[in-house]
């Protein structure tokens, strides 16, 4: 256990608690920025990769979420509004500019999308605020399926699917690539010396980095995961802001304002905050995150980005829903909780739908050695039972040949798991976090009652 | 001003070149179309009211409840014939009619067991807990029905379970026709609002309900037994979400998927609806459910709206509700005085 001794009062706000604190955030940077060379050098590939990409990105999102969830208390079940505006406006604005491929003009249009997102989040909440708890979080789902009717039916007035070109981040990077390449020489020559199997790892991942060298672009699967790594350390840049505009809110005397609204919108009144400012302040800051998010996800998707369309690519009602999942499940009022619930979320998922049970391979398995008789015409075979073992193993192949060709048993499981996990931790994967460090903490003298909830009832705040 | 124009002149000439006598019309048609919707919707909003307003739960799993009930239905239609209730084929449309009412109360009873089993097993021990982990939990509860229906029926897979007597007795007005089955859900629709409300003002149980939707801890102390409340409330929307289910099938003729839930047509619909009449009101839930159905089909179609507003009317009628009745149609909250 360890104890601050502040010296100062500003102490109190510091961005970092201490040199320790410093430390540890700075072995989680070094994680992520080594993540993509350990997951190509383990033979991930670009499924992995986009993975990792795609947990960032929802970190982005998240952080947003967070901001207007977890410290202002505003419940929004339409967060995907603005990353469909902020995917759509951005296409539209860096389309403006026919010489879009050099230069700084998609930067910003970015930056522009993300200041307008901003601007109609600011709008949006000026009405809306009129409302509290379930009545905003209905409304902002319907202005959800407004914006989303708004974007799929209007062909008049923006594209139907959004193709984001990706030339200006390959540039780009091909610049970065030309100032290190010296650098990179040198690593590599490092790199030959060291047996490590991981730094071998960073050694091939340094190759892919280099697929834009004339000459090594051969492999089509490489260019993949380049296309990844360039797009990951971008959503990791802009994570970092994120994280720094975050803290700083959360510090400064608007996040403080924010809390306040938070935990009591009366007393927060009382002592001379101005709430629908401070309220919609927090919508235009979340919304400006969001926006950020749907530009990079039109990226990593990259070409069938359409709204409202149900399938891979897409942001629907259910993605809309999810922003809020993932803070929820992450742990409400803090930045870790974002970051959390979207490893959390995309991981669960990943594993849950790529890493599924084979049923295919079980099947295979339990009709092994039964004879049968195969349709030359349908392919259907009619197996040949002769004992009651035999009829087991073929019912219960044919139940895994069936779930074999179902792909949302993920789903199912995916569910489950999310009852769980919420039913025995209500506040979140973060609350587990400080949990288990206070058991850590107090190793022997940790009591099982130090977090225990008091009430077990639930209190009504409608009026009779 | 150029923008200005062009959109001026396309509003005029939707205007005009609508065909005006056409939509007068089908309307009646449209009227008991907008009915018939409104009425659904209104006994799920009833069904989602009822468990927020004892439990403080907001279940946004009511509309996945609700395609499985369909699918459960379906396959029970399918499965009971008339061969297995008569022991033979008989004639004659009416021979279905046994076998349909038979498959329809079972469906109500596996989906009440359902509720009270979800309600046991995952809603009963989070009392008082943050209420959006729980919402978050209804919506994963969602996710696994919507999911197992996708597992059981092919993901594709669309069903419409008829009223056997709809195509024979199918009166025609001329300008207007209505079925046996939509007089069903006209006439049943208000008795089933009817007797819940009935229940919930005369019957000891019900009162004992609204005790407990008032002040669980007093209620409790006064010895209600809350959690059995629960429990009862739990399966009373169950029954409703059952029969709203039911209902729906047999006037969405056009196929209804196991993703009904989480649509515009189906669950979000009624969320909102319930919503926007003031979360906790009844009565609020049901007018805004009727008016929100009739709505929506009278823009659909109507000449000099546009078709974006047309498509999304509910969208707007409940926005607008909530834009100028920020608690809802018939408020039940009201802001703390210090």
């Amino acid at each position: 256990m360890r104890f601050q001794f502040k010296t100062s009062y500003n102490a109190d706000i510091n961005l970092f608690k201490d040199a320790i604190s410093v430390r540890d955030y700075g072995f989680v940077l070094l994680c992520f920025l080594i993540a993509p060379t350990v997951i190509l050098s383990f033979g991930g590939g670009a499924t992995l990769l986009d993975l990792a990409t795609m947990i960032l990105i929802f970190s982005i999102a998240g952080l947003g979420m967070m901001i207007l969830t977890g410290f202002t208390g505003l419940v929004s079940l339409g967060h995907a509004a603005f990353m469909l505006l902020g995917a759509y406006l951005y296409h539209y604005i860096s389309n403006l500019v026919a010489a879009n491929t050099y230069g700084l003009w998609p930067l910003i249009s970015g930056v522009i999308t993300t200041g307008v997102v901003g601007a109609i989040g600011y709008m949006v909440a000026r009405p809306a605020l009129r409302m509290t708890g379930i009545f905003l979080s209905i409304a902002s789902l319907l202005f959800f399926e407004l914006i989303n009717g708004l974007l799929t039916n209007f062909g008049g007035f923006t594209v139907g699917t959004l193709v984001a070109s990706e030339t200006w981040l390959h540039s780009f990077w091909l610049n970065v690539m030309d100032l290190f390449r010296h650098e990179l020489k040198v690593f590599e020559r490092v790199v030959i010396w060291n047996p490590l199997s991981w730094i071998q790892g960073l050694y091939n991942a340094i190759i892919q980095f280099d697929v834009i060298v004339p000459g090594r672009a051969e492999a089509p699967q490489l260019r993949i995961a380049a296309h990844g790594l360039h797009l990951y350390y971008l959503c990791l840049v802009l994570l970092l802001i994120g994280i720094w505009i975050t803290r700083n809110v959360t510090r400064s005397p608007l996040g403080r304002k924010l809390v306040a609204i938070r935990d009591s919108e009366v007393s927060a009144r009382c002592i001379g905050i101005n709430i629908k400012h401070g309220k919609s302040l927090a919508m235009a800051i979340s919304a400006g995150f969001t926006a950020v998010a749907g530009i990079l996800i039109a990226y990593a998707i990259n070409g069938e980005f359409q709204a409202g369309k149900v399938g891979e690519g897409s942001i629907t009602i259910v993605e809309s829903i999810v922003l809020l999942l993932i803070v929820v499940v992450g742990g409400l009022g803090s930045v870790h909780g974002a970051i959390l619930g979207a490893i959390a979320y995309i991981g669960l998922r990943f594993i849950l739908f790529e890493y599924i049970v084979d049923f295919e391979h079980i099947a295979h398995q339990l009709h092994h050695g039964i004879a049968f008789t195969e349709n030359w015409l349908t392919g259907a075979k009619t197996y040949e039972v002769s004992s009651a073992s035999d009829q087991l193993r073929v019912f219960l192949g044919g139940i895994a040949q069936y779930l074999s060709e179902v792909t949302v048993l993920g789903d199912i499981v995916f569910g489950f798991l999310l009852i769980i996990i919420l039913s025995h931790e209500p506040l979140g994967l973060f609350a587990r976090y400080r949990k288990s460090q206070a058991f850590l903490d107090l190793f022997p003298f940790y009591r099982r009652n130090t977090f225990r909830r008091q009430r077990a009832y639930a209190k009504t705040d409608r009026l009779h | 001003m150029e923008i200005l124009n062009a959109v001026s002149n396309w509003f005029l000439d939707e205007l005009i070149s609508g065909n005006w006598l056409f939509y007068l019309q089908s309307l009646p048609r449209l009227l008991i179309a907008g009915l018939l919707e409104g009425l659904i919707l209104a006994v799920i909003a009833l069904a989602f009211v009822l468990i927020y307003r004892t439990t403080e739960i907001v279940n946004f799993a009511q509309g996945d409840f609700m395609a499985l009930s369909i699918f459960v239905m379906l396959v029970l239609t399918q499965w009971i014939g008339p061969e297995m209730v008569y022991g033979a084929y008989p004639e004659g449309p009416w021979s279905m009619l046994l076998p349909w009412i038979i498959s329809a109360l079972l469906t109500i009873l596996i989906m009440v067991l359902l509720s009270i089993g979800s309600d046991l097993l995952i809603f009963r021990n989070l009392a008082g807990q943050s209420p959006l982990a729980i919402v978050i939990i209804t919506i994963a509860l969602g996710f696994m029905i919507r999911s197992s229906l996708d597992v059981i029926v092919q993901p594709s897979a669309a069903a419409s379970v008829p009223f056997p007597l709809a195509k024979r007795y199918n009166f025609d007005f001329g300008f207007f026709n209505i079925n046996v089955a939509q007089i069903a859900v006209i006439l049943a629709v208000p008795l089933l609002l009817a007797g819940v409300v009935l229940f919930l003002n005369k019957t000891k149980v019900g009162l004992a309900v609204q005790a407990s939707s008032q002040n669980q801890m007093a209620a409790y102390y006064m010895g209600i037994p809350v959690p059995l409340l629960n429990t009862i409330v739990w399966g009373l929307a169950g029954a409703l979400t059952a029969c709203a289910g039911i209902l729906f099938a047999l006037v969405n003729t056009e196929r209804v998927n196991s993703a009904v839930g989480l649509t515009l047509q189906g669950g979000i619909l009624a969320y909102a609806a319930a919503i926007a009449g003031g979360f906790g009101s009844i009565t609020g839930a049901i007018v805004t459910a009727i008016l929100l159905g009739i709505t929506h089909q009278m823009l659909q179609g109507a000449p000099g709206i546009p078709a974006f507003i047309g498509v999304n009317a509910p969208i707007l009628f409940l926005l607008g509700v909530l834009i100028f009745r920020p608690d809802g149609l018939i408020s039940q909250i009201q802001a703390k005085k210090v």
